[in-house]
């Protein structure tokens, strides 16, 4: 176990960053990761502004439209339908997540599920494919970089120097001087956490009022990162106390890194791919078809559930005519209709997103294994621009378009007639009527909730970091020899 | 050759084979080689399974749509219906899949404004996507300045950790060609593997074929590649640095290439270059088309016989609903649409251009680019495959306007002559060779640089 000398390792914390303070290039290395985490939080707040304006504008064009429409046929209006715009988070500005991957607009109409459209992704060119800056890119792909750059040699220095070695003559316990060469070394791996700190500052000044949800949000964030960083301290000091010599350090670390970060992702994702394939969309439209005409379809209403209506129907009011009843008969049979195929499509997108969290789960479970992964998500969560708040997008957006539809139908149930139905119409001040369409994110709890495996992975990454110091422990070397 | 130089050949080769981090990123592109291979056959099979699907579904999905709607005509089963469109992947795929991971490839259209149904996104893993793909292409433009790197790092200082260069250096041997050999061996085993893994998985994907001028065109691309990072690389260990700094040089240099400079260019791009008109052009379809609903039956077919001036002889009537002055309204869309979609064209040929020109900076993305290119994966590729799409609803409008104007009874429609969805590949290599020629200066400037360096250490100390 550790010997706990809490004195000497706050004393080699000290002068390690003290040390750090006074050398030359470390200075520049840290210089040049804030610089690079304020300049990608630039660019990412420049692009996130840049979207939610747009998205905002064609939102409230969209409302005009709805609006400005003249008297119209309820059904009419129903297909004039509306378009959902998703609006950026704020705190994607921290984290892009699926921001890009993800569709931007939705088109509801009835009768049919739409997919969202225009996914930056589908057009950029290739070069979205290595990654997109942000302040997570920097903190999570070159926040361990820093890392070993400033650490490779924390304890192999001292060891090719002998001080090592004149220091455990001494006495000095080893798990406390590598407690606290760790502590030095958290100190400069704060650095870009503080460069965020400073940027959710002013983020918050800049975003006016952001709610309790954002600052919730963005602590999570900040703790994940420290998490990871954490380790990335843990296995630098590891790697410097039991290798031989700094060299050897370096190369562990960055071939560690290269496996973590850049090679080991990829594979799994291309492994997932391959094992786990889901649906394809003109697949799920083509069973979504045949699944609405099994139950017949509202412009063709010949199927057996609309015959039964029209019976119940007619002997409910009495009358022995469609025409006779109080009721316009297409309206109803236009609300049953939607019923029945808003489940059907309801029933194929939960069947779409069933495939696309059985592959999510794979990254999870990896995600005990690699802090990247563990990291990846886990702030993307936070920052609320995963996949699964994007999906929550999806839903408000079918709600809303299915409220909509269903209101249009009854208006066209009560306030149009049966004979020469498709020639009236309701007079525009019924548009007003309709609600606007603003999507509000769910808060962090919600997330928490449907990723307890995230977050375990995030608590697992403590304790690796300890394994890692224990290991350094047990196998340090006093001597270079 | 004399003895003595073969022998100091063999010992440098055997210096490698003793190298463990040598020997282990040799094996790493080796495994990433396989995983690539595999992957590449996968995603392109499950392209074509699905679209063979389609294909079987198509006659059914005709015939239940007559059954079900036919009873009002032929222009209400064609408010139903939808025609497939494919977007074969070529054999090329399988090295770069490039775009084709987030992009559709079976859009199916029907008979309504275009504008609304051209830019339908699939339905795909965004988590999984954001990650990347991995396909031989990547592996090739990410990996193998890397495996150059470890092999080139300490060429030169490992010797003088070592103490052994002023024994070397005692020796009757000019310092140009001791070096020459050292890097020059490095290099041979770098460039001899990675062209081995590109034989061998060009094999497997069923892609190397000697008189396939793309095949020559990759591997020379590749050649060039492995000369820039080459050329790069001696230019560090020549400066006369510790291993470790070497390493630490030349790490950055890939990770500023090969990382932190394309996503801040792709985000940069993406922001210079936004795309509100596809938004604009979305709504301006749906204006185009459901405000014609709201004016008189005339007012649109004027329009629509301004762009089919063969139908102005079969009036439609003016009093009452008819399937012509239907799918007439679908096209005032399309023609409202027109100059949004036109600037998006535009913006996203602007973002290929730029996409380009960051790309000579971080020679990763070049690589990467000219590999999609190669494989005609790449979004220039997609709008190719929109611009069928046009072309196909075209020739659907023409075939189906002659059945909704004569209105043919739905029993003497012919459901075979419905014309079919073309995208015929195009001859050559298209697009590559101007993309080409930047990129070889590039790698020959490297080299000269490199050989500049070689030079000046032989003179100095």
């Amino acid at each position: 176990m550790l010997r706990w000398n809490p004195r000497l390792a706050a004393r080699v914390a000290y002068w390690e960053v003290v040390a750090a303070w006074r050398d030359r290039s470390l200075q520049a290395t840290v210089a040049v990761a804030v610089v690079l985490i304020l300049a990608s939080a630039w660019v990412s707040w420049q692009s996130h502004k840049l979207m939610q304006d747009q998205r905002a504008r064609y939102q409230d064009l969209v409302r005009d439209n709805w609006l400005q429409q003249p008297d119209r046929h309820p059904h009419r209006a129903s297909h004039y339908g509306y378009l959902a715009f998703r609006p950026p988070g704020l705190l994607s500005v921290l984290d892009p997540g699926v921001e890009r991957f993800s569709g931007s607009s939705l088109f509801l109409e009835p009768h049919r599920q739409n997919f969202v459209n225009f996914s930056e992704a589908t057009y950029s060119t290739g070069l979205l494919r290595f990654g997109e800056m942000s302040p997570s890119l920097v903190l999570q792909v070159l926040g361990p970089l820093l890392v070993i750059f400033s650490g490779f040699a924390i304890v192999t220095r001292d060891r090719q120097s002998g001080t090592l070695a004149l220091l455990g003559s001494q006495g000095a316990s080893m798990g406390s001087l590598l407690l606290g060469k760790a502590a030095g070394l958290c100190c400069v791996a704060a650095a870009p956490l503080l460069a965020i700190a400073a940027v959710v500052a002013a983020g918050a000044v800049m975003a006016g009022d952001a709610g309790i949800d954002a600052w919730l949000r963005a602590g999570l964030y900040l703790l994940a990162h420290a998490v990871y960083l954490l380790f990335w301290v843990a296995a630098t000091v590891t790697a410097s106390a039991i290798l031989s010599g700094s060299r050897g350090a370096l190369l562990l670390l960055l071939s560690l890194w290269l496996a973590m970060v850049v090679v080991s992702p990829r594979f799994l994702v291309a492994a997932v791919r391959e094992s786990l394939p889901t649906i394809s969309r003109a697949d799920l439209e083509a069973s979504a078809e045949s699944g609405v005409m099994e139950q017949g379809d509202a412009h063709a209403a010949s199927g057996e559930a609309f015959a039964r209506m029209r019976e119940q129907l007619l002997r409910q009011y009495g009358v022995k005519r469609l025409e006779d009843l109080p009721v316009n008969y297409n309206g109803l049979v236009m609300a049953k209709g939607e019923e029945h195929s808003s489940e059907v499509f309801q029933e194929r997108f939960a069947l779409l997103r069933d495939g696309f969290q059985r592959q999510e789960r794979v990254l999870a479970l990896a995600a005990l294994l690699n802090p990247y992964l563990a990291v990846r998500q886990l702030s993307s969560l936070a920052a609320g621009s995963d996949r699964l708040h994007h999906a929550d997008f999806e839903d408000a957006a079918e709600r809303y378009r299915y409220q909509a539809v269903q209101r249009l139908n009854e208006l066209h149930t009560s306030r149009i007639r049966y004979e020469n139905d498709r020639g009236q119409k309701v007079p525009r001040a019924v548009w007003e009527q309709f609600p606007l369409f603003v999507y509000r994110a769910p808060d962090v709890s919600w997330a928490l909730a449907g990723n307890r495996l995230a977050i375990a992975a995030g608590a697992v990454w403590i304790l690796w970091a300890c394994a890692a110091l224990l290991l350094a422990d047990r196998r340090a070397r006093l001597t270079e020899r | 050759m004399t003895p003595g130089r073969v022998l100091l050949l063999r010992l440098e080769f055997r210096l490698i084979a003793r190298d463990r981090a040598a020997l282990l990123s040799l094996a790493v592109l080796g495994l990433a080689v396989v995983m690539a291979v595999l992957q590449g056959i996968g995603q392109t099979e499950r392209l074509a399974a699905s679209h063979q699907r389609q294909m079987r579904e198509q006659p059914l999905h005709l015939r239940r749509n007559v059954e079900a709607h036919g009873s009002f005509g032929v222009g209400n089963v064609l408010y139903y219906v939808s025609f497939p469109t494919w977007h074969e992947p070529g054999p090329w795929s399988r090295f770069a899949f490039g775009q084709r991971d987030v992009t559709p490839s079976e859009v199916r259209v029907r008979l309504l404004t275009l504008e609304g149904q051209l830019y339908d996104a699939d339905t795909f893993n965004t988590t999984l996507a954001s990650f990347g793909t991995f396909d031989l292409s990547f592996v090739f433009a990410f990996f193998v300045p890397l495996l150059i790197i470890a092999l080139c790092y300490d060429s030169v200082s490992a010797d003088r950790e070592a103490g052994l260069w002023p024994l070397i250096h005692s020796q009757p041997v000019r310092r140009g060609e001791w070096l020459a050999r050292r890097l020059g061996v490095r290099f041979t085993v770098a460039a001899g593997w990675t062209m081995f893994l590109y034989v061998a998985g060009t094999m497997v994907l069923g892609l190397l074929m000697p008189a396939d001028l793309r095949w020559w065109v990759g591997a020379g691309v590749l050649v060039l590649y492995q000369l820039l990072w080459f050329g790069l690389s001696v230019m560090v260990v020549t400066r006369g640095w510790s291993s470790t700094l070497n390493a630490l040089a030349l790490g950055s240099l890939w990770m500023i290439t090969a990382v932190a400079g394309p996503s801040l260019a792709a985000v940069s791009i993406a922001t210079q270059f936004p795309i509100p008109d596809a938004f604009e052009a979305t709504l301006r379809q749906r204006e185009g088309y459901h405000r014609m609903w709201d004016q008189p039956r005339e007012t649109t077919m004027v329009r629509f016989y301004r762009s089919y001036p063969e139908w102005a002889a079969m009036p439609v009537p003016a009093d009452r609903f008819s399937w012509p002055w239907y799918y007439a309204m679908q096209h005032m869309g399309d023609i409202d649409a027109g100059p949004p979609a036109l600037e998006f064209r535009q913006k996203l040929n602007q973002r290929i251009e730029w996409s380009w020109r960051a790309a000579l900076v971080f020679p990763p993305v070049y690589v990467h680019l000219l590999f999609q290119r190669l494989a005609q994966t790449d979004l220039r590729q997609h709008l190719r495959y929109l611009d069928s799409i046009r072309d196909f609803h075209e020739r659907l409008k023409r075939f189906w306007y002659a059945h909704l104007f004569r209105d043919t009874p739905i029993a003497a429609v012919d459901w075979t002559a419905i014309p079919d969805h073309r995208l015929t590949a195009e001859p050559g290599l298209p697009g590559l060779g101007e993309r080409l020629a930047p990129f070889a200066g590039l790698a020959a400037l490297a080299l000269l640089a490199a050989l500049w360096c070689v030079k000046r250490m032989e003179k100095g100390r």
